[in-house]
């Protein structure tokens, strides 16, 4: 198990340098001069001048990235130009909300997706079936930032029952909160089910044409022991790997669904932060964003093998 | 294959909406019964009728002109940004795959750090940097979907170059830009198209998501992404605004979707 952890942890960390080339070289799309662009029209060449030291516009590229990246990894991802408030502290503020966001998002996918997935496979080219096919192909199909827009229009506008934006802390107020997180985690959380459904269709499909699953059936095994723990068991290694993919993607902050529900996490601040040219807090953003899924993709591969009976035998 | 194809009736279907847009932006001029720039102050935020049948917009505007119009731009974005992601990608992907050995692995580290970096925030964050406009927004989902296509060139690729026609060519003593070119290209490309069917339609959500940001197609050009920015101020005064462009959006890249599935299943019977 070590040396498996090893030997991956040995491959996230070249995609992880790589990642950050991928984003210090961002800064170079800036069209003409990187000082003008964050400093803006109104600043004096002597504002520009301290721009450029400030943020060692002068020195050569590979100095720039080399003091970038030094200061990145002491979590130092610079200061904001505009409010001089530091882009670490302002990351890490952001969070937990964005984690609250993802988690509810997260429960909603796989209590949905799991289920219904499971049941259009084993009623197989039945109504159940089309159903889900064609509603898994529909959440995939609605773009969540015009679902966000109309549960808005239905619950908060027309109906009344839940808040249209905003954000409260579970700690501060867990009612407020559940009714603050309810429309975001569903909007976010029916695209991923619709994924999910069809993953855990397909997973379970592949195992239930098996000929243990068939053995089971044989022995006279109760339908659904049969499904949960033969089929199901065996089929949840492809659907915990999709499970922890997705969670590295949501941690990187639902950008439109926090921005639609004004809900302070990462994703409003990458959008806060491109339109005051805060460029580093977009940078810390996707370089936070690159790193959260190749630590979830380390995790999926410790998960599959944890899942994985036959392949923790051959290392054992 | 076409038999396989047209005896799925999704598949169809999904060709026919996506056929229907493709009129639909094509002849936008001709059918819209309206300017979609033109304001009327007169005219803000009127409820669907017999003269507006979508309604109008914030500064009195015919919201099915824009939905027309708007079409123009989400798929013209759609397929540009595909064709800039193909243009990148395959190259990488069936040379490194072609090639083997350091270059492969030094690529597809290169390919995989990319993939890492969510989509939209990729995205969102190159389009940011590049500036904001249609243009630009196109070349940001196409950088940022090149990736994906790279991969899937290269799985192609690793799966071609074993086989024994590939053989036969080195053999005879082919060049190999025309093994590549003849050969694995020409045998990747049915995959290839399946994608970009499939990268079509998250080309045209990441499109109107763009401009919903403001980072997409500006004002006053029609796009749908942007009409539904600003229906989102309006919404308890004119919910029509939003309904429409995005019934839209979700009607188009489902219709891709279909097709996309459509096209793999007719490729890929065992599938």
């Amino acid at each position: 198990m070590i040396g498996f952890l090893i030997q991956r942890l040995l491959v996230a960390i070249p995609t992880l340098l790589i990642i950050s080339v991928i984003v210090f070289c961002l800064q170079q799309l800036l069209p003409g001069d990187p000082a003008l662009v964050i400093g803006g029209g109104e600043a004096t060449p002597a504002m520009l001048a301290e721009i450029r030291e400030r943020y060692g516009f002068n020195d050569p590229l590979i100095v720039q990235y080399w003091h970038w990246i030094t200061s990145v990894m002491h979590g130092d991802f610079g200061v904001s130009y505009r409010t001089r408030e530091e882009i670490g502290p302002m990351l890490a503020a952001k969070i937990p909300v964005t984690l609250h966001l993802a988690l509810a998002a997260m429960f909603i996918s796989l209590i949905i997706g799991i289920p219904a997935g499971i049941l259009a496979a084993i009623w197989r080219g039945r109504g159940w079936d089309h159903v889900v096919t064609i509603t898994a192909l529909s959440g995939i199909s609605i773009p969540n930032f015009w679902l966000g827009i109309m549960m808005i229009l239905l619950f908060a506008v027309n109906l009344g029952w839940l808040p249209a934006s905003g954000y409260v802390s579970p700690f501060v107020d867990p009612w407020a909160s559940l009714k603050s997180i309810t429309m975001p985690a569903i909007v976010l959380g029916t695209a991923l089910a619709a994924a999910m459904m069809r993953h855990t269709r397909s997973a379970m499909l592949t195992v239930m044409s098996q000929d243990y699953v068939r053995t089971a059936r044989a022995k006279g095994q109760r339908e659904w022991i049969v499904i949960l723990k033969h089929a199901f068991l065996n089929a949840q290694v492809p659907i915990i790997t999709l499970a922890t993919l997705q969670f590295g993607t949501l941690l990187a902050g639902a950008v439109l669904t926090e921005q639609i529900f004004s809900i302070p996490g990462i994703g409003k601040m990458v959008v806060d932060a491109v339109f005051n040219r805060e460029y580093q807090a977009v940078q810390a953003v996707t370089l936070l964003s690159g790193a959260a899924f190749v630590l979830m993709s380390l995790l999926a591969d410790v998960l599959y093998f944890w899942a994985n009976p036959k392949l923790r035998s051959k290392t054992l | 294959m076409v038999r396989r194809f047209t005896r799925n009736r999704a598949a169809v279907f999904g060709l026919a909406i996506v056929a229907l847009f493709v009129v639909i932006a094509i002849v936008a001029p001709l059918i819209s019964p309206f300017d979609p720039i033109k304001t009327n102050w007169g005219l803000v935020r009127k409820a669907p009728s017999a003269a507006h049948w979508f309604g109008t917009d914030e500064l009195g505007r015919d919201v099915l002109s824009r939905v027309l119009y708007g079409a123009r731009a989400s798929l013209y974005a759609g397929v540009v940004s595909v064709v800039i992601a193909f243009a990148i990608g395959v190259p990488i992907g069936i040379i490194s795959g072609f090639a083997g050995g350091v270059l492969d692995v030094v690529v597809m580290r290169v390919v995989d750090a990319f993939l890492a970096i969510p989509f939209l925030i990729l995205a969102i964050a190159l389009a940011a940097f590049l500036g904001p406009s249609l243009t630009n927004a196109m070349i940001a989902i196409g950088v940022s979907t090149a990736p994906v296509f790279a991969r899937l060139a290269r799985g192609q690729t690793l799966i071609i170059k074993v086989e024994e026609y590939i053989e036969a060519a080195r053999s005879m003593g082919v060049r190999p830009s025309t093994i590549l070119t003849k050969y694995i290209f020409a045998n990747a490309l049915p995959p290839l198209l399946v994608q970009s069917t499939l990268a079509i339609a998250t080309a045209i959500i990441a499109e109107a998501a763009l401009a919903f940001l403001g980072l997409g197609q500006q004002p006053p050009d029609a796009s749908w992404g942007s009409m539904l920015n600003s229906a989102r101020s309006s919404l308890g005064l004119a919910p029509w605004m939003a309904i429409y462009p995005g019934i839209a959006i979700f009607l188009t890249v489902l219709g891709f979707n279909l097709l996309g599935d459509g096209l793999h299943d007719a490729l890929d019977p065992k599938a």
